[in-house]
């Protein structure tokens, strides 16, 4: 290919004949792509950090929040369904919060609570979610194996649900079994069968419970209220809800079947019962009626992920709630989900809500979620800017060093240079030769900080704990990892995300630019030369 | 253009340069007219300092002259002005230039130094490879062309470049003290070189030398003496 003789040179001087790479070319390709790599990943993780938080936020209030001056009371199903009949609403579930006081044996918490319509609930604020990433932590390790995830049909006014800390502070926990006796005839072989907790409620008492096999086809069940074998059951019949307080045993026959005196035995934990008393009922005391705790089963454990949640919380209904405010038929407001092409958008969210707002009345208020969070989202925006704030003058370091170690090559090669006129070159070409060095260093680091910065994202979980747990320790790292969340993180490729590229671009571009008037200087200097003076310099 | 100028490949009218030196003029070179008919060598002695080496840059049109004028193979180039594109793009097609020390780029081997010359003239291509093997081959140092400048002697770098001086087939050769480098055999090796190549190429060769013996060799020997060419 016939390139043009500048093109050619300062290829030659970056990748000389023989020697492949020049050691200058690889100290500044390799800290050009460090920091083009720097700053794609940092502002990746910042925008994953942001989505994740956006996510966390609007699963835990919704897209927005709609309350009325003095809170709604008897009509707020009237309010609820003028909500749901707004043409960009999807979803509208009612609340009331409050602070209530928990006992559990002598232990206390003062958690935020709120009360919820279990089912409405669910497609706005997903506690079924929740639910799972509280699942719960087993001081028997067993425990946590075969015990089955606390579900949100739990959720009664007698059943409540309690963030991880606070139950944690109570020393509570939802129903728990582990497997004491595993006499199956059937294991040891591939394919042997299993018998799974499928369901274990918050009102099953704790006790032993037993499954024995007759034959390959049925088995009887023994309870712990009066240790009689129940009637039989076929193993078609797995599944089978058999009441409240009973738990569902589910029975999978698996390649070899069960044999006669198979035996199964399960030791079961019933859930924590809590008390707890809420500030009506002081109000109360103080008119010298007392009222005896309310007493309630502790029916699963949450965890929120927005961080700003309250950590200290507890989910109950949203009668449970109204009984202990002692405001019966009251909401506090309303969480609404919007459709997706409102949600996606903000001006679009916003222009939503002042329109709900419109036809709801003056007293309304339809705050969506990034304006009450907005406080949260203006710092991770400032602490993004400042990282690129930080890095820019780190790119404009390397841009420097870039230009001294070319300029240094100018006078090293002064003599070179007047007789690359004296041979005929121009002297724009002979600018362009340390021009195109600094592009050709600019492009190349840029494609390999790409390379690097993909790496980066596609092994971000290994490198994160390689990083983290370097610096914070084992014990350290996991509440790093924990507060951050690196590994739920949504990290995009550029091809995925045009963010993503878009940061990818732009970066590339500022490490091209930003080496290539590193040349220019040099490359100014080198065209400047008198040939005649050039040639006679030592 | 006469008849006369169609034959000369490198001709200098009144040729004049100044140099400040604080608030005093040096006057290098005065009135100086020089002509080489191609195929022929001229060679220039004087002392150090008398300005042989500026009289070559202004025949390259690497400096710029206080008056005169300047023809490279009959074409008029105004030697008052500085050097331009235009000067360097008929500088790579009718000047070869070689020098004492060298000059080759170190990151470049052998083959990839000569055809350097014919990269700068916008013309590389086969023709261009054959050519600067041929030339490699005539001077000596075709086994290495492979090799990077850094691994040959002095006079192995010195037939290296000579080779690319000639690659683009100049009109004109100036050298400027080409075996002030060179052990004697490797410097007699070396002239051998160029006024061959003079004559072969129909080239007109200037030769800046302060080897009594080379200044001989050439067709013509002149001295350059406060600022002033005249027969040695």
């Amino acid at each position: 290919m016939k390139l043009p003789w500048a093109f050619y040179l300062s290829w030659k001087q970056l990748f000389p004949t023989g020697r492949g790479v020049s050691f200058f070319s690889v100290l500044s390709v390799f800290g050009v792509a460090l920091g083009v790599n720097v700053m794609i990943v940092v502002v990746a993780f910042m925008n994953g950090f942001q989505d994740k938080f956006r996510s966390d936020i609007i699963d835990s209030q919704g897209h927005a929040r709609a309350e009325m001056s003095y809170g709604s009371s008897g009509d707020w199903k009237d309010d609820m369904a003028k909500l749901e009949s707004q043409p960009k609403v999807k979803a509208v579930t009612p609340y009331l919060n409050g602070h209530l006081l928990l006992e559990h044996f002598g232990n206390r918490a003062v958690p935020f609570a709120m009360g919820i319509d279990p089912i409405r609930g669910d497609t706005v604020i997903p506690v079924s979610q929740f639910l799972a990433e509280g699942s719960p932590k087993m001081l028997v390790e067993e425990a946590s194996k075969i015990t089955p995830l606390p579900v949100v049909d739990d959720l009664q006014d007698d059943v409540v649900f309690l963030s991880r800390k606070a139950a944690d502070k109570l020393g509570a926990h939802p129903a728990a079994a582990i497997l004491t006796v595993d006499h199956n005839s059937s294991s040891n072989r591939a394919g042997n069968g299993t018998i799974v907790l499928r369901k274990l409620d918050p009102f099953v008492e704790s006790g032993t419970w037993k499954i024995r096999f007759e034959n390959d086809a049925s088995y009887r069940i023994t309870d712990p209220y009066d240790e009689e074998w129940e009637d039989l059951f076929l193993v078609a019949e797995n599944s089978e809800n058999l009441g409240e307080g009973i738990p569902v045993f589910e029975i999978t026959p698996g390649t070899t079947p069960f044999a006669k005196g198979d035996l199964f035995t399960f030791e079961i934990f019933g859930a924590s019962v809590i008390d707890i008393y809420s500030p009506a009922m002081l109000e109360k005391a103080k008119d010298d009626e007392l009222l005896p705790p309310r007493q309630v089963r502790v029916g699963g454990i949450f965890e929120v992920p927005w961080q700003g949640f309250h950590l200290d919380a507890l989910f109950g209904t949203l009668r449970f709630m109204q009984e202990m405010n002692d405001q019966p038929g009251v909401v506090h407001g309303f969480n609404l989900k919007f459709v997706p092409e409102v949600a996606s958008d903000t001006q679009a969210l916003a222009d939503a809500c002042m329109n709900t707002r419109s036809s709801l009345g003056e007293n309304w208020s339809v705050v969506p979620w990034f304006v009450e969070n907005a406080w949260f989202f203006d710092l991770l925006k400032f602490e993004e800017y400042l990282m690129v704030l930080i890095m820019v003058p780190i790119g404009l370091v390397a841009a420097f060093a870039i230009a001294i170690a070319l300029m240094t090559s100018v006078l090293r090669k002064t003599r070179e240079i007047g007789l690359l006129v004296a041979m005929g070159g121009s002297r724009l070409s002979v600018g362009t030769v340390f021009t195109m060095q600094g592009f050709v260093i600019g492009l190349l680091g840029a494609v390999l900080g790409w390379g690097m910065a993909l790496l980066f994202i596609c092994y971000r979980d290994t490198l994160m704990s390689f990083i983290v747990r370097n610096i914070a320790g084992e014990e350290g790292g996991v509440g790093v990892a924990q507060f951050y969340d690196f590994y739920s993180l949504n990290v995009p490729y550029p091809w995925d995300s045009p963010d993503s590229l878009q940061n990818f671009l732009i970066f590339g571009a500022f490490a091209v630019g930003v080496s290539t008037l590193a040349g220019f200087l040099p490359a100014w200097k080198a065209a400047r030369l008198n040939p005649a003076e050039a040639l006679r310099s030592e | 253009m006469s008849e006369h100028n169609q034959t000369l490949a490198l001709e200098a009218k009144g040729l004049a340069k100044t140099f400040p030196y604080g608030e005093e003029i040096l006057e290098i070179l005065l009135d100086v007219d020089l002509s080489v008919v191609a195929g022929k060598s001229v060679s220039i002695r004087g002392e150090s300092g008398c300005g042989k080496t500026t009289l070559l840059n202004l025949l390259a049109r690497l400096d710029v002259a206080d008056v005169g004028e300047l023809y490279w193979n009959g074409e008029a180039h105004d030697p008052k002005l500085p050097p331009g594109s235009r000067d360097s793009a008929r500088r790579a097609f009718l000047v070869g230039v070689v020098y004492q020390a060298y000059y080759l780029i170190p990151e470049m081997n052998v083959l990839e130094n000569v055809l350097l010359a014919a990269r700068l003239a916008g013309s590389i291509g086969k023709d261009a490879k054959h050519r600067a093997r041929e030339l490699l081959d005539r001077v000596g140092v075709s086994n290495r062309e492979r090799q990077l400048p850094q691994k040959l002697s002095g006079g192995e770098r010195q037939r290296v470049a000579i080779a690319r001086a000639l690659l683009n087939r100049p009109k004109v050769i100036l050298a400027d003290e080409p075996t002030g480098n060179l052990d004697e055999r490797s410097a007699g090796d070396v002239m051998e070189l160029l006024l061959e190549a003079c004559r072969e190429e129909d080239a007109g060769l200037v030769l800046v030398t302060h080897n009594p013996s080379f200044a001989k060799a050439t067709d013509e020997a002149l001295k350059l003496v406060k600022g002033e060419l005249s027969p040695a």
